[in-house]
């Protein structure tokens, strides 16, 4: 309907949005990576725990 | 960037996580978003805050986009739901009352009538409804979007999409008939006043 596309505002999004949004984006990207990279090596050595075996091999002595 | 489509772009957004391809996608569609908040809150600032807002939780929702409908209908999806929760007021809101099955008949019998309103008169009319009548008469006649993408949209079925539409549509009317009939009153009171009658 034209009266109701004709009060749609004109105006341009600033373009500060963008720089902002990006460097955001940026930034939770590299939190991502830091926390995947430390709690990966949390849960390797928690896994490599959980899977030594419980009795150690016995020794000719 | 322009050989590809919305869709694609979104893929290989997910794929490559560059940043080249959402800022396509954000080239395309930041200014439709803005305007669209800009609707809602009247104010460059909330409506700047606003858009920041929906790319992000875009941006975060990208990965679970499964192309049942086009890009730009999700976008405004999102859009429209973020807008009207944000600028939903206490006034009373009367779509969580009805009984969508006692009115389901829907016709476009008064859209005649809308598309006569004066568009000042209609701006401050739509200014009176609460933030889900307004957003849903945007969807329909702003967006042009159809009662199946609104239902689809707003999460509710068509009939009730339906009834919701007639609703704010009578409201608008009712409105914008105060507002008309509060201009004639006022000439009214000006040709009086500057030529009093005399008997």
């Amino acid at each position: 309907m034209e009266n109701f596309k004709e009060i749609e505002p004109t105006d341009v999004c600033p373009p500060h949005i963008q720089k902002e949004l990006v460097s955001e984006i940026d930034s939770i990207r590299n939190s991502f990576q830091v926390v995947e990279l430390y709690v990966g090596d949390f849960l390797s050595v928690i896994s490599s725990l959980v899977n030594l075996p419980l009795n150690p091999p016995a020794t000719n002595d | 960037m322009k050989q590809y489509t919305d869709e694609e772009l979104v893929r290989l957004y997910v794929d490559t996580q560059r940043n080249q391809y959402f800022e396509a996608l954000y080239t395309r569609y930041c200014d439709k978003v803005y305007r669209k908040c800009l609707s809602f809150t009247k104010d460059s600032a909330r409506a700047e805050d606003f858009t920041h807002d929906i790319f992000l939780k875009l941006i975060v929702k990208l990965g679970g986009f499964k192309e049942q409908a086009k890009f730009s209908t999700w976008l405004y999806s999102v859009t429209y739901n973020y807008c009207t929760d944000h600028t939903r007021t206490r006034r009373g809101n009367e779509f969580l009352t009805e009984d969508i099955d006692r009115v389901p008949d829907y016709s476009d019998d008064n859209d005649a009538e809308i598309a006569e309103m004066q568009s000042v008169g209609l701006r401050n009319a739509l200014e009176q409804l609460n933030a889900d009548e307004k957003s849903l008469l945007m969807m329909k006649y702003q967006d042009d979007f159809s009662i199946r993408d609104i239902a689809d949209m707003t999460k509710v079925t068509e009939s009730a999409v339906k009834m919701r539409l007639k609703r704010a549509k009578d409201k608008l009317r009712k409105h914008y008939l105060e507002g008309v009939v509060m201009w004639l009153l006022l000439a009214l009171r000006y040709i009086i006043t500057k030529w009093p009658l005399r008997f």
